[in-house]
């Protein structure tokens, strides 16, 4: 089961290439495809060694015509990308797990494919409702060095972010 | 600051409410503030608030100058309208506004410089280098290692690749013993575990190459790589491919695992740390400047305008007094003394509104007193001025240039002019505003003068309506300790002189008469003896002759006695009896006496119904008589003689007129014909109309003659009507 998948314009910043709930068995979990291409300046401060934190956020929405929209599901998803300068090379980690990768390409092309388990618990979704799903991913900015953030208040060098982007999904 | 007290209580009342939301806005940016503070210093959910700050921190400047901009406004309302204290207040605000700004800029300026100067100097070129140094000798020390195992992977594989697989375990724990690998291990092309040699060290398992490491081998080139392991520090992983001898064998893979020494790997870790810490501060200098100038820029714009507005408050706190003060000041002004709220302060304006208070209590009773001083003056005044009103003497005063000054009622009256055309005038140019006055002014002029002392008295007789006025003057001067001027006090004092004269000539008539009728009878006798006694003895002529002259004696004595007798007559009038009477009916009686001798020439124009007088019937018909005869002798030489008697009411009083056609009386004499002996007959005794004046003013009546046109005279008495009061009230006078 593959529903929706819209190819926005590429430009700088982040954007939802594809996204999708592929079901499997009795769970469900989430497909999704970025396109990221960090700005100058946060290339540059990776690459000084300050790691930028991505969060993923997805939401699963009944909506409701009588009553405020019920959130059957909302996940969020932490990826750390730091650059080692003692090793030269980059980490994407995911919780405690994690990954080396030489360049920055391949650590992108990583964090750009992603894929989310469970992201609801068992009999949530059912199979005769149609619900809206939502997904985005953004910089955390939050979890940057104190001076970063106040750099990052209002300036669109260093807010990175996708749009959310919805569809429907009929189970 | 009086128009009602609607209008007086919404400032104070807006006052109050700006004073709440001072202290509102003050202590929202004393939190704002802090809260700003703090979060600068904790990281932690930073990011979340520090926007949500900024806005509060907007807000509450926004907040601020609004009331700054309501007070400004307040108070310019205040200075168009020229409330008083508000050009103070407008000074005080300036100056608090100088006093807070100046040196807040001035700290602001130097906390920005400083913070931009302290930031700029943790960045040195020096340290930059040593750290790129640092980490370049790292990483250089870190790829010798990584050369050297990869040296020591390549003679392993080629040791390796020389023996068949049997003999591999024993080649490769000795391959490892000699060069001192922690961990190697021999996999084959699919990544199975085929020889598996470690060091005390390490387990049992090898640790696994990652994908990327496989990929590369399977080309048939080596991999070599620094790996950090969170738990474990840095390895160093080199795999490299061990070439088979025989077409037939497959692709095997050798990898050594060594770890970094302990010391060496720390050392490392903290130079990379140190240069990342580095960076991140060089890349966030910006953002750190830029925050640090966020927070002190509006730390100064929440204080200036807290000051600001406090200085607001703060200036009209300090006016207010004066405000009070000023206020009272101007029901003062007013005439309002009633007292003014003390400001509760024990400082000098509450001492000042305390003495204003005193003041305005000491200026209320002097009020008082002055006010009633006024009164008894008033009160003084008004009585002198009652009795100089009510006195029947004229007063005139002059000032010290002789003008006239004041005159009362009776001055005007008595002088018959109204003497307020020459209010202000000297009396020599009196004459120009009412001639009448010519006369009398002069004579007073001329009294003042050559008086030698300061007070004279002179009577004067002065031309009055076409009568004789005679006023007795007095005149003084005032002294000089005064305001000075004269005064002159005088009377009409005609009637006086009238009254008088007659007096007089009553006691002379009465002793004539006494004196003359005593000889007469015994003349009279003596004569008419002398006739009886020798009118036979006598010759005829003689005889004749004696008879005449006794005749002409006799005659002459009549006559002389009832000339005694009018004299008599005037000086004693017989004791009148009063009652009410008809004046026609006595007119009539009177009018058959002269059938006679008027007869037909007589006219009576008698009023139906008079009212009664009161009065002796036998002194009026004498005053009725007195007037017929005067006509009837005036009537002598005329042609047509013509007597016409009227009788009506005037002005309330019963008037009988006795008009002829006669000769008249002579200009001169007819101011005079009241006064005894002024007679136009050759006979006259010149008493008759002073009998008639003296009776008809006996009966509260007047008289007056004047010439009537176009030729004669006309008499008139008036007598006044009979009331019942009036006629008890004169027989209790008279009993």
């Amino acid at each position: 089961m593959f529903l929706a998948a819209p190819v926005p314009a590429h430009a700088d910043g982040i954007e939802v290439r594809k996204a999708a709930l592929v079901a499997a068995e009795d769970r469900y979990f989430l497909e999704a495809e970025f396109d990221i291409s960090l700005t100058h300046t946060l290339e540059d401060a990776l690459n000084k060694g300050v790691p930028l934190h991505f969060l993923l956020e997805f939401e699963l929405i009944r909506p409701r015509w009588y009553w405020f929209n019920e959130r059957v599901a909302n996940t969020q998803q932490h990826y750390r990308l730091a650059y080692n300068a003692l090793t030269r090379q980059y980490r994407v980690a995911i919780g405690t797990l994690y990954q080396n990768f030489g360049t920055l390409a391949e650590a992108l092309a990583f964090l750009s494919r992603v894929r989310v388990r469970e992201i609801a618990e068992p009999g949530v979704v059912r199979k005769d409702v149609s619900y809206t799903a939502a997904v985005r991913m953004r910089l955390d900015s939050s979890q940057l060095p104190r001076p970063f953030q106040v750099s990052a208040v209002g300036s669109r060098e260093w807010s990175v972010s996708s749009e959310w982007h919805r569809w429907t999904v009929s189970p | 600051m009086k128009p009602g007290a609607a209008a007086e209580t919404r400032p104070a009342l807006s006052s109050s409410a700006m004073r709440y939301g001072l202290i509102l806005c003050v202590g929202l940016s004393a939190i704002a503030l802090f809260l700003l503070g703090t979060a600068s210093a904790t990281p932690a959910r930073f990011a979340q608030y520090y926007p949500l700050l900024l806005w509060l921190n907007g807000a509450v400047g926004v907040m601020l100058t609004a009331l700054i901009l309501y007070q400004l406004v307040t108070l310019r309302g205040k200075l168009k309208i020229g409330v008083f204290g508000s050009k103070l207040t407008l000074r005080l605000v300036l100056l608090f506004a100088l006093m807070a700004v100046l040196p807040g800029t001035l700290i602001y300026g130097m906390s920005v410089q400083f913070i931009a100067r302290s930031i700029e100097s943790w960045f040195d070129v020096r340290v930059d280098k040593a750290l790129e140094g640092g980490l370049n000798l790292g990483r250089g020390l870190l790829d010798n290692m990584l050369r050297d195992l990869t040296a020591k992977a390549d003679t392993m594989a080629l040791a390796l690749s020389t023996r068949p697989p049997a003999q591999h375990l024993a080649a490769l724990n000795a391959l490892r013993e000699q060069t001192g690998v922690q961990e190697v291990t021999l996999f084959s092309e699919r990544g199975r575990v085929l020889v598996f040699s470690g060091s005390e060290a390490v387990g049992l398992m090898p640790t696994l190459p990652g994908t990327a490491a496989l990929r590369q081998i399977r080309m048939q080139r080596s991999y070599s790589a620094i790996e950090a392991l969170p738990d474990a520090g840095l390895y160093l992983r080199v795999l490299v491919p061990v070439h088979a001898l025989g077409l037939e064998d497959d692709l095997r893979m050798l990898q050594l695992v060594h770890p970094v020494p302990k010391e060496l790997a720390r050392d490392a870790e903290a130079v990379r740390s140190g240069y990342r810490e580095y960076q991140e501060l060089a890349l966030s200098r910006r953002g750190l400047k830029r925050l640090y100038g966020v927070t002190l820029t509006l730390t100064l714009l929440l204080a200036l305008l807290s000051a600001l507005a406090l200085a607001f408050v703060l200036s009209d706190r300090l006016s207010a007094p004066l405000n009070a003060l000023a206020e009272g000041t101007r029901a003062v002004a007013q005439g309002d003394f009633s007292q003014r709220a003390a400001v509760p302060s024990r400082d000098e304006l509450g001492a000042l509104t305390e003495s204003f208070n005193r003041m305005t209590l000491q200026l209320a009773e002097a009020r008082a007193q002055a006010e009633h001083h006024q009164a008894a003056l008033t009160q003084a005044k008004a009585y002198l001025e009652s009795i100089l009103a009510n006195l029947s003497a004229g007063v005139l005063a002059f000032d010290d240039a002789m003008r006239l000054r004041a005159s009362n009622p009776s001055a005007g009256s008595i002088l018959g002019a109204d003497l307020s055309p020459v209010l202000g005038e000297e009396p020599g140019r009196w004459a120009e505003r009412s001639p009448g006055l010519a006369e009398f002014a002069g004579k007073i002029a001329a009294a003042f003068s050559a008086a030698e002392s300061d007070e004279w008295e002179q009577q004067v007789e002065r031309r009055h309506g076409g009568g004789t006025q005679l006023l007795l003057l007095r005149g003084t001067r005032l002294p000089h300790e005064a305001e000075g001027g004269c005064v002159v006090v005088f009377d009409d004092i005609t009637h006086l002189a009238e009254a008088q004269r007659a007096a007089a000539w009553g006691e002379v008539a009465r002793r004539l008469a006494h004196e003359i009728r005593n000889p007469l009878t015994p003349i009279q006798l003596s004569a008419e003896r002398l006739q009886v006694k020798l009118a036979g003895k006598l010759a005829e002529g003689d005889a004749d002759m004696l008879a005449r002259s006794t005749q002409t004696i006799v005659n002459q004595v009549s006559a002389l006695k009832g000339m005694v007798d009018a004299f008599s007559q005037y000086a004693r009038t017989p004791e009148a009896s009063m009652r009410e009477l008809d004046l026609n009916a006595v007119t009539r009686e009177v009018l058959t006496l002269y059938e006679a001798s008027l007869g037909a020439s007589v006219r009576l124009e008698l009023a139906p119904e008079l009212p009664p007088v009161v009065g002796d019937a036998a002194q009026l018909a004498q005053v009725i008589h007195n007037l017929l005869q005067n006509a009837q002798d005036a009537l002598a030489d005329t042609a047509e003689p013509r007597v016409v008697i009227a009788s009506g009411v005037v002005d309330g009083a019963v008037q009988l007129t006795v008009t002829d056609n006669g000769c008249g009386l002579p200009e001169h004499l007819v101011q005079r014909v009241f006064e005894p002996y002024v007679t136009t007959k050759p006979k006259g005794t010149g008493l008759g109309l002073v009998i008639v004046k003296k009776i008809v003013e006996e009966h509260g009546g007047t008289a007056a003659i004047a010439n009537a046109v176009p030729r004669g005279a006309r008499a008139t008495i008036r007598l006044p009507v009979a009331v019942a009061r009036d006629l008890a009230r004169r027989s209790t006078a008279r009993a």
